[in-house]
């Protein structure tokens, strides 16, 4: 609901001051032209399905979202006084553009849309802590094809 | 999302993303990252502006192409389409409410009446977008309403209709009825900002007076994790003066 510029001071300077290390390598993938990337989306939202297990204030876990979602099945179960859900109430692709990707894949910007889209919850963790989770969905997304993510945050 | 990058790069699948807060980027030195200059919470700007979104996604996959890692962070170009300069900060909510009550017995009564005359704007707003209203927290608005009013009065632990810790329903509790209000406000005529709105949440709503005063008694809880979701995550640091004079907005 506010930009970072537009913040006064005192929560300004608390989100600056967060825990923002560089990590001790610098690791850089290349694939192939964009035209034959298949790729997925990991929103750190808190989104997922409304049948699917909501998120906890301090959550390391991650949800599946199908390529083939339907926007009325997802909910949003991160909090945060920083940003409110009304934006993503009223067109999800405000935080997870998957209908923008699927009219990408149609114009052949894009190779394809992955199966499987993946959410965490961006807050309450250090980055560090989110490994095993990053390790995981590194797994499944190979098991998609997918070669290249595009994360959002929220 | 940083760490998740360098992670999954680590791991052999290339990645690009967007970045809200260009200074985090930047200091993690990531592989691909485009930042934007919009409010948090709004990623890809504006809702129901696709030709707009579209265009900050395909610049964030075009990075994919970039030969020039192995830290590679651009700016996206355009402000987002509510916040430029054509759309003045004038918007003001046209239901006048009575100013809120400072006594906390009141504040509940005060936040019901509240809720009475924008549940038609919310009802509108609901049929507008063809959806249903939405509870994160499992519990119904004005429930919210009466916990909030106990745990201002001092209750350490209100019986309530779900399994979930306090620390989650309280939060998501206090996001849903934020939601509601917000809702409703875009039901009525004329339609303000996503930072108008949020300003005359806070600012103007007795249901901000009742989170800030639930939110002032339970910095004493004697669980911790409810004591730092009171004292950080419930009302935001610079309304501290007007719903929580007393806590520390520097904690």
């Amino acid at each position: 609901m506010v930009r970072l510029a537009d913040m006064v001071d005192i929560e300004r300077e608390h989100i600056l001051g967060k825990d923002c290390e560089p990590f001790d390598t610098q690791p850089w993938v290349e694939g192939p032209p964009l035209s034959q990337r298949r790729v997925a989306l990991i929103t750190s939202a808190g989104l997922h399905r409304t049948s699917d297990k909501a998120f906890s204030l301090v959550d390391l876990s991650y949800r599946v979202i199908p390529g083939n979602v339907v926007a009325d099945d997802l909910t949003m179960t991160h909090s945060s006084v920083h940003f409110d859900r009304t934006g993503f109430r009223e067109d999800v692709n405000l935080v997870f553009p998957i209908d923008r990707l699927r009219e990408l894949e149609a114009a052949g910007m894009i190779g394809s849309v992955a199966d499987f889209h993946y959410s965490l919850m961006g807050a309450g963790w250090l980055p560090h802590q989110i490994e095993p989770t990053m390790h995981e969905l590194a797994r499944l997304l190979r098991e998609d094809e997918v070669d290249a993510v595009c994360l959002v945050p929220v | 999302m940083g760490a998740a990058s360098h992670y999954l790069e680590a791991e052999g699948i290339p990645t690009t993303g967007i970045s809200l807060i260009r200074e985090h980027t930047q200091q993690m030195q990531l592989p691909r990252f485009l930042w934007v200059p919009f409010e948090l919470g709004r990623p890809f700007g504006a809702p129901n502006e696709p030709d707009f979104q579209r265009r900050v996604l395909s610049k964030a996959l075009d990075l994919l192409e970039s030969n020039d890692g192995p830290v590679v962070l651009e700016d996206f170009p355009e402000d987002a389409p509510e916040s430029s300069d054509e759309h003045p900060a004038t918007w003001a909510c046209p239901i006048a409410f009575h100013p809120a009550p400072e006594e906390r017995p009141e504040l509940v009564t005060a936040t019901l009446d509240e809720m009475k005359r924008l549940a038609p704007w919310h009802e509108i707003y609901l049929e507008r977008r063809g959806s249903a209203a939405m509870s994160a927290s499992g519990l119904t608005r004005e429930r919210i309403v009466y916990l909030l009013g106990e745990l201002a009065d001092g209750a350490v632990s209100p019986q309530v209709e779900t399994e979930e810790p306090m620390h989650e329903w309280l939060r998501l509790g206090c996001d849903d009825l934020r939601t509601w209000y917000l809702e409703a406000a875009q039901g009525q005529p004329g339609r303000g900002s996503a930072s108008e709105l949020r300003d005359w949440f806070w600012r103007d709503t007795a249901a901000a007076r009742l989170i800030g005063s639930a939110a002032t008694t339970l910095l004493a809880h004697p669980n911790q994790v409810v004591t730092l979701l009171a004292g950080r995550a419930l009302v935001p640091r610079e309304y501290f003066p007007l719903l929580m004079p007393t806590a520390d907005a520097s904690q």
